[in-house]
Protein backbone atom coordinates (compact mmCIF):
# COMPACT_ATOMS: atom_id res chain seq x y z
CA UNK A 1 0.00 0.00 0.00
CA UNK A 2 1.65 3.28 -1.09
CA UNK A 3 2.10 6.18 2.20
CA UNK A 4 1.74 2.57 4.65
CA UNK A 5 5.45 3.56 6.22
CA UNK A 6 5.17 3.44 10.30
CA UNK A 7 8.08 5.12 12.14
CA UNK A 8 7.09 2.58 14.70
CA UNK A 9 8.61 -0.99 15.17
CA UNK A 10 6.21 -4.43 14.66
CA UNK A 11 5.87 -4.70 18.49
CA UNK A 12 3.85 -0.82 18.42
CA UNK A 13 1.94 -2.27 15.26
CA UNK A 14 0.60 -5.95 16.89
CA UNK A 15 0.11 -3.64 20.34
CA UNK A 16 -2.22 -1.54 18.26
CA UNK A 17 -3.63 -4.34 16.77
CA UNK A 18 -5.01 -5.62 19.84
CA UNK A 19 -6.02 -2.42 21.58
CA UNK A 20 -7.91 -1.62 18.57
CA UNK A 21 -10.01 -5.25 18.70
CA UNK A 22 -10.39 -4.83 22.16
CA UNK A 23 -12.30 -1.22 21.61
CA UNK A 24 -14.28 -2.65 19.20
CA UNK A 25 -15.48 -5.58 20.78
CA UNK A 26 -16.97 -3.17 23.41
CA UNK A 27 -18.72 -1.05 20.26
CA UNK A 28 -16.54 1.71 20.97
CA UNK A 29 -16.16 2.48 17.11
CA UNK A 30 -19.49 1.86 15.18
CA UNK A 31 -20.95 5.48 14.58
CA UNK A 32 -19.20 6.89 17.47
CA UNK A 33 -16.57 10.37 17.84
CA UNK A 34 -13.31 8.89 18.85
CA UNK A 35 -10.23 10.87 19.99
CA UNK A 36 -6.61 9.80 19.40
CA UNK A 37 -4.66 11.63 21.57
CA UNK A 38 -0.54 11.97 21.02
CA UNK A 39 -1.91 10.34 17.46
CA UNK A 40 2.49 9.90 15.76
CA UNK A 41 1.69 8.17 12.36
CA UNK A 42 -1.75 8.23 13.03
CA UNK A 43 -2.32 4.31 13.36
CA UNK A 44 -4.93 4.54 15.91
CA UNK A 45 -6.75 6.84 14.22
CA UNK A 46 -6.71 5.04 11.07
CA UNK A 47 -8.26 2.05 12.93
CA UNK A 48 -10.94 3.51 14.50
CA UNK A 49 -11.84 4.64 11.23
CA UNK A 50 -11.84 1.78 9.27
CA UNK A 51 -13.83 -0.14 12.35
CA UNK A 52 -16.44 2.56 11.36
CA UNK A 53 -16.05 5.26 13.39
CA UNK A 54 -18.39 8.19 12.53
CA UNK A 55 -15.70 10.47 13.21
CA UNK A 56 -11.74 10.50 14.09
CA UNK A 57 -10.20 13.57 15.68
CA UNK A 58 -6.40 13.10 16.07
CA UNK A 59 -4.03 15.26 17.93
CA UNK A 60 -0.27 15.82 17.98
CA UNK A 61 2.10 18.09 18.93
CA UNK A 62 4.26 17.69 16.20
CA UNK A 63 3.53 19.12 12.47
CA UNK A 64 6.03 16.38 10.90
CA UNK A 65 3.59 13.28 12.61
CA UNK A 66 0.60 15.12 11.85
CA UNK A 67 1.38 15.68 7.98
CA UNK A 68 2.65 11.66 8.05
CA UNK A 69 -0.19 10.72 9.78
CA UNK A 70 -2.32 12.49 6.98
CA UNK A 71 -0.64 10.85 4.30
CA UNK A 72 -0.96 7.76 5.46
CA UNK A 73 -4.74 8.30 5.52
CA UNK A 74 -4.52 9.33 2.07
CA UNK A 75 -2.00 5.79 1.23
CA UNK A 76 -4.93 3.84 3.05
CA UNK A 77 -8.26 5.62 2.37
CA UNK A 78 -7.66 6.80 -1.03
CA UNK A 79 -7.31 10.98 -1.59
CA UNK A 80 -10.81 11.46 -2.19
CA UNK A 81 -9.95 14.14 -4.71
CA UNK A 82 -9.09 11.72 -6.79
CA UNK A 83 -12.58 10.29 -7.96
CA UNK A 84 -11.34 6.95 -8.95
CA UNK A 85 -10.79 6.03 -5.53
CA UNK A 86 -12.87 7.52 -3.41
CA UNK A 87 -13.81 5.73 -0.08
CA UNK A 88 -15.06 8.53 1.85
CA UNK A 89 -11.37 9.55 2.61
CA UNK A 90 -11.57 8.31 6.27
CA UNK A 91 -13.45 10.59 8.85
CA UNK A 92 -10.24 11.18 10.21
CA UNK A 93 -9.14 15.04 11.15
CA UNK A 94 -6.06 16.01 12.26
CA UNK A 95 -4.88 18.74 15.12
CA UNK A 96 -2.12 20.14 16.03
CA UNK A 97 -2.33 21.09 19.79
CA UNK A 98 -0.80 20.64 23.17
CA UNK A 99 -2.51 17.10 23.97
CA UNK A 100 -1.43 17.78 28.11
CA UNK A 101 -3.94 20.54 28.11
CA UNK A 102 -6.64 19.38 26.18
CA UNK A 103 -9.19 19.65 28.87
CA UNK A 104 -8.74 22.16 30.31
CA UNK A 105 -7.87 23.99 26.77
CA UNK A 106 -11.12 23.02 24.65
CA UNK A 107 -14.13 23.04 26.65
CA UNK A 108 -15.94 22.13 23.64
CA UNK A 109 -14.09 18.92 22.77
CA UNK A 110 -16.37 16.05 23.83
CA UNK A 111 -16.19 12.57 22.10
CA UNK A 112 -17.17 9.12 22.76
CA UNK A 113 -14.15 7.30 23.26
CA UNK A 114 -10.68 8.33 23.45
CA UNK A 115 -8.32 5.68 22.26
CA UNK A 116 -4.27 6.40 22.71
CA UNK A 117 -0.80 5.48 23.30
CA UNK A 118 0.13 7.85 25.29
CA UNK A 119 4.35 8.60 25.52
CA UNK A 120 6.39 6.65 28.53
CA UNK A 121 9.49 6.56 29.28
CA UNK A 122 12.12 7.48 31.39
CA UNK A 123 12.63 11.18 29.42
CA UNK A 124 8.90 13.15 30.50
CA UNK A 125 7.88 11.39 33.79
CA UNK A 126 4.31 11.20 34.82
CA UNK A 127 3.29 12.58 30.94
CA UNK A 128 1.09 9.78 30.22
CA UNK A 129 -0.85 10.87 33.46
CA UNK A 130 -1.39 14.23 31.63
CA UNK A 131 -2.87 12.35 28.68
CA UNK A 132 -5.17 10.26 31.10
CA UNK A 133 -6.72 13.41 32.59
CA UNK A 134 -6.38 15.09 29.23
CA UNK A 135 -8.78 12.14 27.81
CA UNK A 136 -10.44 11.60 31.14
CA UNK A 137 -11.63 15.24 30.23
CA UNK A 138 -13.15 15.04 26.89
CA UNK A 139 -14.32 11.28 26.85
CA UNK A 140 -18.10 10.87 27.36
CA UNK A 141 -17.94 6.57 27.14
CA UNK A 142 -14.54 5.44 27.63
CA UNK A 143 -10.62 5.35 27.55
CA UNK A 144 -8.18 3.09 25.99
CA UNK A 145 -4.93 3.92 26.98
CA UNK A 146 -1.57 1.58 27.56
CA UNK A 147 0.53 2.32 30.13
CA UNK A 148 3.45 0.40 32.22
CA UNK A 149 2.76 -2.54 34.26
CA UNK A 150 4.81 -1.28 36.41
CA UNK A 151 2.63 1.99 37.42
CA UNK A 152 -0.80 -0.09 37.69
CA UNK A 153 -1.51 0.44 41.09
CA UNK A 154 -0.30 4.06 40.90
CA UNK A 155 -3.02 4.35 37.86
CA UNK A 156 -6.11 2.81 39.61
CA UNK A 157 -5.42 4.83 42.80
CA UNK A 158 -5.38 7.77 39.95
CA UNK A 159 -8.45 6.72 38.33
CA UNK A 160 -10.40 6.85 41.73
CA UNK A 161 -8.90 10.09 43.43
CA UNK A 162 -8.04 12.64 40.40
CA UNK A 163 -10.19 10.99 37.63
CA UNK A 164 -13.29 10.70 39.94
CA UNK A 165 -14.23 7.37 38.76
CA UNK A 166 -16.47 4.21 40.17
CA UNK A 167 -14.27 2.06 41.97
CA UNK A 168 -13.76 -1.26 39.25
CA UNK A 169 -14.35 1.59 36.44
CA UNK A 170 -11.01 1.11 35.21
CA UNK A 171 -9.59 -1.98 34.11
CA UNK A 172 -6.52 -3.83 32.86
CA UNK A 173 -8.37 -5.46 29.83
CA UNK A 174 -4.55 -6.85 28.58
CA UNK A 175 -1.31 -7.08 29.86
CA UNK A 176 1.35 -7.16 27.06
CA UNK A 177 4.84 -6.88 26.34
CA UNK A 178 6.34 -4.03 24.11
CA UNK A 179 9.92 -4.54 22.89
CA UNK A 180 11.41 -0.70 22.74
CA UNK A 181 13.57 -0.08 19.84
CA UNK A 182 17.36 0.89 20.72
CA UNK A 183 16.91 3.81 18.47
CA UNK A 184 15.38 5.99 21.59
CA UNK A 185 19.33 6.97 22.11
CA UNK A 186 18.45 8.06 26.67
CA UNK A 187 17.33 4.83 27.80
CA UNK A 188 20.26 2.79 28.86
CA UNK A 189 19.89 -0.23 27.89
CA UNK A 190 19.92 -0.91 24.11
CA UNK A 191 16.28 -2.87 23.80
CA UNK A 192 14.67 -3.47 26.83
CA UNK A 193 11.11 -5.06 26.93
CA UNK A 194 8.82 -3.36 28.74
CA UNK A 195 5.53 -5.24 30.53
CA UNK A 196 2.56 -2.83 29.36
CA UNK A 197 -1.28 -2.85 30.37
CA UNK A 198 -3.98 -2.01 28.02
CA UNK A 199 -6.69 0.00 30.18
CA UNK A 200 -10.60 0.81 29.82
CA UNK A 201 -11.98 3.38 31.64
CA UNK A 202 -15.56 3.51 31.79
CA UNK A 203 -16.76 7.15 31.97
CA UNK A 204 -20.11 6.22 32.19
CA UNK B 1 -10.62 20.72 8.56
CA UNK B 2 -14.04 20.34 8.47
CA UNK B 3 -17.07 22.00 10.52
CA UNK B 4 -17.54 19.04 13.04
CA UNK B 5 -13.86 20.11 14.03
CA UNK B 6 -14.38 23.95 14.13
CA UNK B 7 -17.54 23.40 15.65
CA UNK B 8 -15.50 21.62 19.15
CA UNK B 9 -12.97 24.16 19.41
CA UNK B 10 -11.98 27.03 20.95
CA UNK B 11 -9.39 29.51 21.32
CA UNK B 12 -7.09 27.74 23.84
CA UNK B 13 -5.65 30.96 25.35
CA UNK B 14 -5.76 30.90 29.21
CA UNK B 15 -8.04 33.49 30.53
CA UNK B 16 -9.97 33.82 27.36
CA UNK B 17 -13.95 34.14 27.98
CA UNK B 18 -15.75 34.28 24.75
CA UNK B 19 -13.14 32.10 22.78
CA UNK B 20 -15.61 30.21 20.71
CA UNK B 21 -16.70 29.94 17.89
CA UNK B 22 -13.42 30.82 16.24
CA UNK B 23 -13.94 33.19 12.69
CA UNK B 24 -13.22 31.54 9.72
CA UNK B 25 -10.49 33.28 7.41
CA UNK B 26 -10.26 31.48 4.11
CA UNK B 27 -7.27 30.28 2.35
CA UNK B 28 -8.83 27.91 0.49
CA UNK B 29 -11.55 25.10 0.55
CA UNK B 30 -12.24 21.71 -0.68
CA UNK B 31 -15.79 19.74 -0.83
CA UNK B 32 -14.95 16.47 -0.14
CA UNK B 33 -17.94 13.71 -1.03
CA UNK B 34 -18.62 11.65 2.29
CA UNK B 35 -20.92 8.76 3.31
CA UNK B 36 -24.24 9.84 3.96
CA UNK B 37 -25.31 8.51 7.73
CA UNK B 38 -28.59 9.57 9.09
CA UNK B 39 -27.70 7.56 12.40
CA UNK B 40 -24.67 9.51 12.76
CA UNK B 41 -25.89 12.95 12.31
CA UNK B 42 -28.94 12.21 15.06
CA UNK B 43 -26.19 11.44 17.11
CA UNK B 44 -23.97 14.04 16.74
CA UNK B 45 -26.28 17.15 16.52
CA UNK B 46 -27.37 17.25 20.02
CA UNK B 47 -23.67 18.68 20.50
CA UNK B 48 -23.32 20.82 18.01
CA UNK B 49 -23.63 24.34 18.73
CA UNK B 50 -26.11 25.33 15.44
CA UNK B 51 -25.71 28.73 15.30
CA UNK B 52 -21.74 28.55 14.32
CA UNK B 53 -22.32 25.71 12.52
CA UNK B 54 -24.41 27.82 10.33
CA UNK B 55 -22.05 31.06 10.18
CA UNK B 56 -18.83 28.78 9.50
CA UNK B 57 -20.75 26.72 6.57
CA UNK B 58 -21.66 30.40 5.46
CA UNK B 59 -17.78 31.96 5.93
CA UNK B 60 -16.80 28.59 3.23
CA UNK B 61 -19.77 29.91 1.08
CA UNK B 62 -22.86 27.44 2.17
CA UNK B 63 -25.81 28.99 3.09
CA UNK B 64 -28.32 26.46 2.93
CA UNK B 65 -28.63 25.89 6.53
CA UNK B 66 -31.81 27.20 8.07
CA UNK B 67 -31.96 29.73 10.45
CA UNK B 68 -33.02 27.82 13.30
CA UNK B 69 -32.69 23.54 13.38
CA UNK B 70 -36.48 22.98 12.35
CA UNK B 71 -38.82 20.99 14.28
CA UNK B 72 -38.62 17.25 13.90
CA UNK B 73 -35.04 18.20 12.53
CA UNK B 74 -34.04 14.58 12.74
CA UNK B 75 -36.36 12.84 10.84
CA UNK B 76 -36.16 15.79 7.95
CA UNK B 77 -34.03 14.52 5.10
CA UNK B 78 -33.30 17.61 3.52
CA UNK B 79 -32.51 19.14 6.59
CA UNK B 80 -30.12 16.27 7.52
CA UNK B 81 -28.35 16.20 4.12
CA UNK B 82 -27.65 19.85 4.53
CA UNK B 83 -26.14 19.63 7.94
CA UNK B 84 -24.09 16.59 6.77
CA UNK B 85 -22.48 18.57 3.69
CA UNK B 86 -22.15 21.48 6.30
CA UNK B 87 -20.81 19.21 8.86
CA UNK B 88 -18.66 16.41 6.72
CA UNK B 89 -18.06 18.09 3.19
CA UNK B 90 -16.66 21.42 3.63
CA UNK B 91 -13.44 21.51 4.50
CA UNK B 92 -11.07 24.16 5.21
CA UNK B 93 -7.66 23.58 3.64
CA UNK B 94 -5.64 26.75 3.97
CA UNK B 95 -6.70 29.70 5.84
CA UNK B 96 -7.12 30.77 9.82
CA UNK B 97 -9.27 30.46 12.95
CA UNK B 98 -9.31 33.93 14.82
CA UNK B 99 -10.45 34.10 17.86
CA UNK B 100 -13.31 36.25 18.01
CA UNK B 101 -11.90 37.50 21.94
CA UNK B 102 -8.28 38.53 21.03
CA UNK B 103 -8.32 38.39 17.65
CA UNK B 104 -5.48 36.09 17.96
CA UNK B 105 -5.04 33.61 14.32
CA UNK B 106 -4.38 30.31 14.54
CA UNK B 107 -3.41 29.02 10.88
CA UNK B 108 -4.61 26.75 9.30
CA UNK B 109 -1.87 24.77 6.40
CA UNK B 110 -2.57 21.23 4.53
CA UNK B 111 -6.44 21.38 6.31
CA UNK B 112 -4.38 20.76 9.89
CA UNK B 113 -5.23 23.92 12.40
CA UNK B 114 -2.22 24.60 14.54
CA UNK B 115 -3.78 25.42 17.78
CA UNK B 116 -0.48 25.47 19.64
CA UNK B 117 0.67 28.99 21.69
CA UNK B 118 3.72 30.49 22.03
CA UNK B 119 5.16 30.44 25.47
CA UNK B 120 3.56 33.78 26.32
CA UNK B 121 0.04 33.01 26.09
CA UNK B 122 0.13 30.16 28.21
Amino acid sequence: MPGWCWREGKAHHVIHQIQLKVANSYGEFEGKVVADLGCGTGMLAIGAAALGAGQVLAFDLDQDALETAQENVRGIFGDSDDEADDDGAAQIEFVRSDVRLLAEQQPRLHVDTVIMNPPFGTRQKGVDMDFLRAAAGIAGTSVYSLHKTSTRDFIQKFAVKTLGLATGAATVVAQLRYDLPPTYAFHRLKSKDIEVDLWRFQMS
Amino acid sequence: MKLITHNMLSCPIKGVKNGFPFRIEVGEVATREADFDPTFLRHILPRIEYGALRAAAASLGFADLPETVPEGATEDDAFLQALHHALLELHLEEGALVCPETGRRFLVNKGIPNLLLHEDEC
